[in-house]
């Protein structure tokens, strides 16, 4: 179980987050809400401490990972799968994934790449192709497979639908429901507040740096605000 | 024939200069313009060790690159982390800055007047076919084509390599692998250090031993580098080797006065016509 209270990150005179708090419970989907510029990205990044928050706790099955370097965030299995996918333009799709497992012992490798095959298998067919000269679909694939690759406990995806094909989204989000079966928890942002809200179990809504609103899937659903502001009427 | 040869001695001096250039530019994205002067007070060491401890070559040489080493650690730690996220401009003004101190540093404790610096193997040049080469010169190549396959096993095949690769590409998405990009960049500059070691005491011989010897190489290894399009490793060596020939052609068949004159014009016109260098086909854009 991942949780953070009242976390607070400023960029330089930018108070990004106002004091967030939230929980991702095993096995659960999480979805983080909210329009450019709300903090859903800052909260990923914070997760992962890409970015340091000024105040605030944040723990990890009830240890404080706070000060802890983003590589061992990686090592606990937290794993981030940046915004606009950020896969290696210039390594091939194979060393994109080796790379995912990096931290892991060489042995497991072969066999987590045939798992994210069986996600993805037209990452199997790109292998030796170089990541840059993929489509938008097949590198946003790529880089959720990389994730995969470090044995996430808990995966944070940022924005897996940004650009992406209707059709191809829709792949995607039945994918992230797989990956969620098979006993990952996941904690995704998501501007498409429709498709989001439709996998996840429980739903923030983050407003200029703090939680405007809160709550399971059904409840969202049936907000009067939340139909006006995000789901479209 | 005798003058090609030559110039790829001298290219090889060039090629390892370019290589630990390109190396921590690669990686770190700053030009290291301190790297010819880290490397010629690594030569000072180990020809204070040759020369007042009595060591032998072989010792003196690798306690040296130790050296080469442990500074390169030191100007991580000490200057170049701290400005590691401010724009690159300034960072390249700090080396700028380190290239005078090291090298007023290594005035005031040698002096600047030149000395003579052993070679590694003493000996009279012996003849191949049309062309004379002293054995010195054979291990100078030698030790460049393995310290180039080196780094090209370590690059391709290990995990730090990888590591490296990674981080040139994109750090945010390194770090997220769980790749310490610190450890990263510390193993570059410690590796970049070393070859410009490697790199001065293969010069010292050739050119005397000064505080300013490696000056002239640093700009031909630069122009070596920028012709290799200064993102390719392969690209450092094969445009180190192309300006130490063209050098030495310009020096006999034009006049040794106008080879820089000549390097730069080179470098102009393969500019001209391929601005991304000969190597650097493959520029990285980022997405912002």
């Amino acid at each position: 179980m991942l949780s953070l209270s009242d976390v607070h990150v400023n960029y330089g005179h930018v108070n990004a987050l106002k004091g967030i708090s939230l929980q991702v419970d095993d096995g659960k989907i999480v979805s983080l809400l909210g329009a450019n510029g709300a903090g859903k990205t800052t909260t990923l990044k914070m997760i992962s401490r890409l970015v340091k928050p000024k105040k605030g706790a944040y723990e990890m099955d009830g240890k404080s990972m706070i000060k802890e370097a983003p590589s061992s965030i990686v090592k606990k299995g937290v794993i981030h799968c940046p915004e606009n996918r950020r896969v290696f333009p210039l390594f091939s799709v194979e060393e994109n994934l080796i790379i995912g497992a990096y931290n892991k012992r060489n042995k497991s490798v072969k066999q987590e790449m045939e798992k994210v095959f069986s996600y993805f298998p037209i990452l199997k067919d790109r292998l030796k192709q170089k990541a840059g000269t993929l489509s938008g679909g097949e590198q946003q694939m790529l880089a959720i497979g990389r994730a995969l690759m470090g044995k996430p406990n808990i995966l944070l995806l940022d924005e897996p639908s940004l650009g992406l094909a209707p059709k191809i989204v829709n792949e995607i989000f039945s994918i992230i429901k797989e990956i969620n079966k098979s006993g990952t928890s996941i904690l995704i942002v998501e501007q498409n507040a429709y498709k989001a809200i439709e996998i996840s179990d429980y739903s923030y809504v983050l407003e200029n740096g703090t939680i405007a609103l809160q709550g399971t899937s059904e409840e969202l659903k049936n907000n009067d605000e939340v139909r006006r502001l995000y789901l479209g009427g | 024939m005798q003058i090609i040869v030559s110039g790829l001695i001298f290219g090889c001096v060039y090629a390892l200069v370019a290589l630990g250039l390109v190396l921590i530019y690669k990686t770190t994205e700053v030009v290291n313009f301190a790297h010819g002067e880290m490397a010629m007070f690594s030569t000072f060491i180990s020809y204070v060790l040759l020369t007042s401890y009595g060591l032998s070559y072989v010792p003196a040489f690798l306690l040296s690159l130790l050296f080469a080493a442990f500074f390169g650690l030191a100007v991580y730690f000490v200057f170049m982390k701290r400005v590691q996220n401010a724009p690159h401009l300034n960072q390249v003004v700090l080396t700028l800055g380190l290239f005078m101190v090291v090298n007023g540093v290594a005035g005031l404790i040698w002096g600047y007047q030149q000395k003579s610096y052993p070679t590694a193997i003493e000996g009279k040049p012996f003849q191949i076919g049309s062309v004379f080469i002293s054995a010195n010169e054979i291990l100078i190549i030698i030790l460049t084509v393995i310290l180039m396959l080196v780094f090209f096993l370590i690059f391709r095949f290990t995990k730090i390599g990888l590591a490296m690769r990674a981080a040139s590409q994109d750090t945010m998405a390194s770090e997220l692998m769980g790749i310490k990009v610190t450890t990263v960049f510390m193993g570059t500059w410690i590796f970049g250090c070393v070859l410009g070691g490697v790199a001065g005491i293969m010069t010292a011989p050739l050119t005397f031993l000064s505080p300013n010897m490696m000056s002239e190489v640093l700009i031909l290894a630069f122009a070596g580098a920028v012709l290799g399009g200064f993102v390719s490793l392969p690209g450092a060596i094969f445009g180190g080797l192309l300006v130490g020939v063209f050098e030495n052609l310009i020096s006999y068949y034009i006049s040794p006065e106008m080879k820089i004159v000549f390097v730069f014009l080179l470098i102009i016109l393969v500019l001209y016509v391929r601005p991304q260098g000969l190597f650097g086909g493959r520029k990285l854009m980022k997405k912002v």
